[in-house]
């Protein structure tokens, strides 16, 4: 029996169950052994299973690969899924007892960057050899460091809710990243592009106050995380002209101003890199 | 904009007027243990937070984090715990009644709070860490610290009931706040006479045995314990493992109701 409900401790159910579904960890869930009447379900004195290390609903997601690759080497019937912990909306009626069956990836909420996430950081600050940023958000996961001031309970009336809405508004983004009170992020210049890594002049690839999209590539020191934007999907995605306007990229390193129609020069996101990725993938199946 | 730095006080902070109070739903259960409520999501500029009644005792805990350290790397979280005694909630009931004038009020409050609150502060902070501790999965925030503020606003004349009331708290805004947790940490208090065993006491022990014991009832697990006044025997250890277990579960219940209600 899968709750549909879970608090942190709650066990959910054991990896391998009575029918021969397997079960994975997702998000908000973790392995751990269990004995006696627990156990007693798989017919061992011990067992490994899945229990809740967050409170909210269960969701179970189908895993197609993992089942196919089971069926090669053992004969199991049953089927693979993996389990999340979702964050409980306001419509869910607590009391149900069976979990959702969704294939939508869950978004966790207080996750911080690993190596090799895509996160989205502002620049706070700019020198020849590298641009300090403010990590806002890490792809897949949501916000970042909004701790004192905003929960992720906290009702986001007065205060920034979406870290990225503040691109609209020149002056408070300015302040915000300025206090330097998230979690913060280095770009080296041999870090910004894959190409002629000795001759990147960072000023003109980054300005104080752009979006950026980056790659962690270390945890770094006690003070940075280290990020990386040399991929063609990666770099600035939103800037600001001159006189305030948002720009857009017309090519890999410049940004035009759409008031004056001045450009400026930037280390530009592709943006339709991963669109095109994902259409070649749907055209493969 | 709030400033990161410090904790401040509740963004929705009103300035208290005896209009604004209304009642609300009681999560009330009688049991051995006394009447409990708990809130959880009580301050809404923190991650997490849990109001606690249980009797006379009245506890806030808040929980800020992950939150950025500066300097040294660390691969794990480092928990950090503070507890504050209001003055208020160091008088008990009968000294209360026995200050007349509200100055001889103050100068009780300052005595108090001076006296016992800073070593009793010190001691319930640390043994909430110790407690909760296990529990936080530390491993996936690194660089990074989790605080736990705990404000006893009213305390009882037992100690340990108090400090099981604290850590029960605690564990509900740590749950509350969705960092992750392999479960909720609670605890039960217990007061051994000769042949009777006081589960979550309200009077002050004289020569008996009186202690709180943490729990992570669902793993079962003990995550802490704080036995005072003599020696234990093995009989009445396990005494006070079986009545204080039984509290925590009590309260875990509680808290599993709540979490998955609000």
């Amino acid at each position: 029996m899968i709750p549909g409900f879970v608090t942190p401790g709650i066990l959910i159910s054991l990896v391998v169950d009575r029918d021969g579904n397997k079960f994975y960890p997702g998000i908000g869930t973790a392995v751990r052994v269990v004995e006696g009447s627990e156990a007693k379900v798989a017919g061992k004195s011990q067992a490994k299973a899945i229990v809740a290390t967050a409170t909210g609903k269960v969701v179970l997601s189908e895993r197609q690969e993992s089942a196919e690759h089971n069926d090669k080497s053992r004969d199991t019937k049953g089927s693979c899924y993996t389990v999340n912990i979702v964050k409980k909306t306001k419509g869910d009626d607590s009391s149900s007892t069976t979990p959702t069956t969704s294939h939508v990836s869950p978004s966790a909420s207080s996750g911080l960057p690993k190596v090799g996430d895509y996160i989205l950081a502002r620049v706070s600050k700019l020198t020849s050899k590298q641009a300090n940023v403010e990590i806002l958000v890490v792809e897949g996961q949501g916000g970042v460091g909004q701790d004192a001031g905003l929960g992720l309970n906290g009702n986001e009336n007065g205060i920034h809710s979406n870290p990225l809405s503040n691109a609209g508004s020149l002056v408070e983004g300015a302040i915000r990243s300025d206090l330097g009170e998230g979690f913060g992020g280095i770009i080296r210049s041999i870090d910004v592009r894959a190409t002629e890594r000795d001759k990147v002049k960072m000023e003109l690839c980054f300005k104080p106050g752009d979006i950026v999209r980056a790659q962690v590539i270390s945890l770094g020191d006690g003070a940075n995380y280290y990020l990386s934007t040399a991929k063609n999907e990666l770099g600035v995605l939103f800037a600001r002209s001159k006189i305030g306007e948002l720009m857009y990229a017309t090519d890999w390193q410049t940004m035009a101003c759409p008031v004056t129609g001045l450009t400026e020069e930037r280390k530009c996101a592709s943006p339709y890199k991963q669109e095109v990725k994902a259409e070649v993938k749907e055209e493969a199946k | 904009m709030t400033d990161r730095r410090r904790v401040l006080g509740p963004a929705d902070a009103v300035p208290f007027t005896l209009d604004n109070i209304k009642p609300t739903e009681v999560e009330q259960k009688s049991l051995d243990i006394g009447s409990i409520f708990v809130k959880t999501g009580v301050v809404e500029n923190a991650n997490g937070s849990a109001y606690l009644e249980l009797d006379d005792i009245k506890i806030v805990a808040i929980v800020h984090g992950p939150r950025p350290m500066r300097g040294l790397f660390t691969t794990s979280a480092i928990l950090n715990v503070d507890t504050k005694f209001l003055p208020v909630s160091l008088c008990d009931i009968e000294s209360k009644s026995a200050v007349v004038s509200s100055t001889q009020l103050t100068q009780y409050i300052r005595s108090a709070s001076t006296t016992q609150s800073s070593s009793l502060q010190k001691n319930v902070s640390s043994y909430v860490h110790t407690s909760l501790l296990p529990s936080i999965l530390v491993e996936k925030y690194p660089k990074s610290t989790i605080d736990v503020s705990i404000s006893v606003l009213s305390s009882s004349n037992n100690t340990k009931t108090t400090v099981a009331a604290a850590v029960s708290c605690a564990g509900a805004a740590l749950a509350d706040s969705g960092l992750e947790c392999t479960d909720i940490v609670t605890a039960g208090s217990v007061l051994l006479d000769e042949n009777k065993a006081t589960v979550s006491p309200s009077r002050a022990p004289t020569s008996e045995i009186d202690g709180v014991v943490s729990y992570m009832a669902a793993s079962k697990k003990i995550v802490g314990m704080w036995i005072e006044g003599g020696n234990v025997s093995e009989k009445q250890m396990e005494e006070i493992f079986d009545k204080t277990e039984e509290m925590a579960r009590e309260i875990r219940g509680v808290m599993h109701g709540v979490l998955l209600e609000q």
